[in-house]
């Protein structure tokens, strides 16, 4: 009996619960960060955290991928655009109350760009950085408040990356007396670093001084929680007030619920089937052709995207500019059967067609995707040999071109077709290992194109070239867009001031949470 | 005495001896977590090699990591990014400690109680009912289990259900073990003590099913095959209450086999309740070496992880071996 007084006390206090005043907001994620250096990491688990703490030059407007000033107040450039001058806000400090100056651009910089440079550890990878500023010669402070970047060459896209993670701008004393940045970071975002539990929690507390203004909540929780299903039904009991990845059958049930809001918005993503152009039958371009119009990307849709997605034109995402408008193939297995006899293979021909064992935003059940295409390539006269692997093999295959066809992914990085258009397709990228360019499409023309509209200051021009480049894809088709996913956020009721910004990241400054 | 001294010195050859299997067959492992981070850098990958001692002997190495792990709880350092992994490993530990601790006392003390309450009336709708209910606690798969229990517990009970082991937004920065039920409790911080206890309800039950169902069925079979001994007869001829009998005589003589079970999946949940603490969203040992050391081929949390969970299941028999002595008088005096 004094057991079960025991029991009954012990649940009286588990049910009280208590009520702090702070208004908290917990968002859950499908995993822990890696790291919290903005420069080291290549994850989106962490960069989502990232986001909250530091600043960069510049940003994404609210829900869009154009580009607003933020650190920088102003900026000017030559009409090359290799010289670009930065006014820096004023007044603005890190959580350490240390200044945001030019020094501080440069040292965040430098630490990227120069191997000796003292705020070096041993395990930087800087691989962002490495990937995005080759083309950056030199970073020298004019001024307190100004900074000069100088690139050996045009690089059109340069804006867009400065708004990119790994250019957040670090607080040089977070590297002094054996600081570990890495699990305690200083920037001079909205949000400042608490404490990081690993695999448990990581917790922010709003930075009252922060140039925008203060953010509309007084702790900022992430919290990982790897299923999905769990993750929702914490959110609907009340652990948790928003999350990333519903699984896209919940997506299905919580349509018009009242009991929490269920938000989308188009992603900038495309998930295709890249095809080996080195290698039998695919080197042929009547049977890439070919391969196209057997797919019924609708039908794929419905079957393993749950319903949830848009058919891909092109390798550029609709949601992303430059994005050219073109009528797709209707899918026609005769018509490919046709191709394929006149690329010489009157009998058909067998093909391995690699799959990797993950889900991707992009690629919500592979399987299901795989045995789709299996089913829709059969019907053209291709016979299909499916082929699964486990996903850090798979990128080391597929990026060494041991494949003949896979199913790949991208996401977007920055705002700009060159993201997608060169990083995946140009000759450049087709070296192995690890290569981005898994089609090893290694067309001249296409490099002219894309190569000639990265050099090109002017949009408008870069416009033109990019939609002949996505015109030539269409035909040459080295890879066949499949579909673009939208994004969903799961938030409960009561939470305003959240958008979804499409070039990943979460900015959660204007989160409201109401009682 | 002598038989505890013998038996407590046992265990340090034993474990010696399972840490260099443990190191043998990671080792013989192709690919780790390295290959990864130095891709495209050979050069690189080799200098980092020698700095780490990992080009020299095998007993070399073996020799260093015992020695490490012994002095001075150094379980090595990442081969993601070189930070030590024992705190990591020993916090894990404490998570999954607490949870076990927990589901196992749930477990011992209702599967007691059912084995006993089953063996009393044998062949009634009462035994029926544990033998099914036991049987289903059996089969039943955890990770549909815990499922059902969070739906149950959400959408029917309005439980707040939070995974995790506290609610992040109270402070535990201060807190010196990561046993936050057990501190929480010596601390009396009843905030942190009613969120922890809260959240390891549903995942202990999840877990105790299981052994649970062991313990009512080994209890049972144990109490039956007693009572019908002589000296239960004598003890009921002597006039003793149906309880005395049972609880003083029969279970004491029962007690043997029940208690080697528990102690058995005491050390089984330590290192294998990964599928509980992956859909509770436990941070426990077996999920973590499952995630980093398998996952990420991370080999000294692989290493380091298996050598913490059996190095807990050598001591639990032993724990169960030393009162094996205290239950029955007999063992400790025998031959052995």
């Amino acid at each position: 009996m004094r057991s079960f007084c025991l029991l009954a006390l012990l649940f009286a206090v588990a049910c009280g619960g208590s009520e702090s005043d702070r208004s908290v907001f917990i968002w859950g994620k499908s995993g822990d960060a890696v790291k919290l250096d903005p420069a080291n990491v290549t994850d989106g688990e962490s960069v989502m955290v990232l986001t909250n703490i530091f600043d960069t030059l510049v940003t994404f407007e609210e829900g869009s991928i154009e580009i607003i000033p933020w650190l920088a107040e102003s900026w000017e450039h030559n009409e090359a655009r290799t010289v670009w001058t930065f006014k820096l806000r004023q007044g603005v400090t890190f959580h350490d109350g240390t200044p945001v100056n030019a020094d501080a651009v440069v040292f965040s910089f430098m630490r990227q760009k120069d191997p000796a440079h003292p705020a070096r550890r041993p395990d930087d990878a800087f691989a962002y950085y490495n990937d995005n500023f080759d083309a950056l010669d030199k970073i020298e402070a004019v001024d307190e408040h100004t900074v000069r970047f100088t690139l050996s060459r045009t690089f059109a896209p340069f804006l867009s990356t400065l708004a990119m993670f790994c250019t957040a701008i670090v607080a040089p004393s977070g590297f002094e007396d054996g600081n570990d940045f890495a699990t305690n970071p200083i920037g001079s975002g909205p949000f400042r670093f608490l404490e990081w539990k690993k695999d448990e929690f990581i917790k922010l507390e709003a930075f009252e001084d922060h140039f925008a203004g203060r953010p509309g909540v007084d702790l900022l929780i992430f919290k990982p929680i790897k299923q999905p299903e769990v993750r929702l039904k914490e959110l609907e009991s009340g652990g948790i007030q928003g999350m990333d990845n519903p699984s896209l059958v919940d997506v299905k049930r919580l349509e018009g619920s009242t009991d929490v809001q269920l938000l989308s918005a188009p992603g900038i993503n495309v998930c295709y089937l890249a095809l080996n152009t080195q290698k039998a039958p695919f080197d042929n371009k009547l049977v890439r052709q070919a391969a196209a119009w057997c797919i019924d990307k609708k039908r794929l849709i419905e079957a393993a995207y749950a319903g949830y997605g848009e058919p891909a034109v092109s390798m550029c995402p609709k949601t992303m500019k430059g994005h050219l408008a073109m009528k797709d193939r209707e899918p026609d297995p005769e018509k490919a059967r046709q191709l394929l006899a006149e690329g010489g293979y009157p009998q058909g021909v067998e093909i391995e067609l690699w799959y990797p064992v993950i889900q991707r935003a992009y690629l919500p059940d592979s399987g299901a995707t795989a045995i789709q295409l299996q089913q829709a390539l059969e019907k053209g006269g291709f016979k299909v040999k499916l082929r699964k692997v486990e996903w850090t093999a798979y990128l080391e295959g597929t990026g060494n071109g041991a494949h003949q066809a896979c199913i790949i992914g991208w996401m977007a990085d920055i705002g700009d077709p060159d993201n997608y258009l060169y990083v995946l397709l140009d000759k450049e990228n087709a070296v192995p290992p690890g290569a981005n360019n898994r089609s090893f499409y290694t067309s001249e023309a296409y490099h002219q194109l894309v190569s000639k509209a990265r050099s090109v200051p002017v949009w408008e021009e870069r416009e033109k070239i990019y939609h002949e480049a996505q015109r030539l894809l269409f035909e040459d088709m080295p890879c066949v867009p499949l579909v673009t996913v939208p994004d969903f956020r799961v938030l409960a009721k009561g939470v305003t001031g959240y958008t979804i910004y499409p070039a990943g990241g979460e900015y959660f400054r204007a989160v409201q949470v109401n009682k | 005495m002598t038989f505890a001294v013998r038996r407590i010195l046992l265990t340090i050859p034993l474990l010696l001896v399972v840490s260099l299997v443990v190191f043998a067959l990671s080792d013989a492992l192709p690919g780790d977590a390295a290959d990864l981070r130095f891709e495209k850098q050979p050069q690189a990958k080799e200098e980092w090699r020698e700095k780490r001692g990992l080009n020299d002997p095998f007993v070399a190495r073996w020799g260093r990591y015992i020695g490490g792990v012994a002095t001075t709880l150094d379980f090595d350092d990442s081969y993601l990014d070189d930070r030590p992994v024992g705190p990591d490993l020993l916090e894990k530990l404490q998570a999954t400690f607490e949870l076990t601790l927990f589901a196992l006392t749930i477990a011992t003390f209702f599967g007691l109680l059912a084995g006993i309450l089953s063996a009393l009336y044998p062949r009634t709708p009462l035994d029926y009912a544990v033998n099914v209910g036991a049987l289903f606690g059996i089969s039943v798969p955890v990770f549909w289990l815990g499922m059902m229990l969070i739906v149950i517990a959400v959408n029917l009970l309005g439980f707040r259900y939070s995974s995790n082991r506290v609610d992040p937004v109270l402070d535990t920065s201060h807190f010196v073990t990561n046993l936050y039920l057990l501190e929480s409790l010596v601390r009396g911080d009843w905030n942190v003590f009613g969120s922890a206890f809260r959240n390891i309800l549903l995942p202990c039950l999840a877990l105790a099913t299981i052994p649970l169902a062991v313990i009512t069925r080994m209890t049972r079979s144990a109490m039956l095959e007693e009572r019908g001994k002589d000296y239960v007869r004598t003890a009921q001829a002597k006039g003793a209450t149906t309880r005395r009998v049972v609880l003083r005589h029969a279970l004491r003589n029962a007690f043997i086999p029940i208690l080697t079970i528990t102690g058995v999946q005491f050390g089984a949940l330590m290192g294998g309740a990964v599928l509980t603490e992956s859909v509770f969203n436990w941070p426990g040992l077996g999920r973590f070496i499952v995630d980093r050391g398998v996952g990420e081929r991370d080999t000294p949390v692989l290493v380091g992880g298996i050598l913490l969970v059996a190095t807990v299941f050598i001591l639990t028999n032993l724990a169960v071996d030393l009162l094996y002595g205290v239950i029955d008088p007999r063992v400790r005096r025998g031959r052995a």
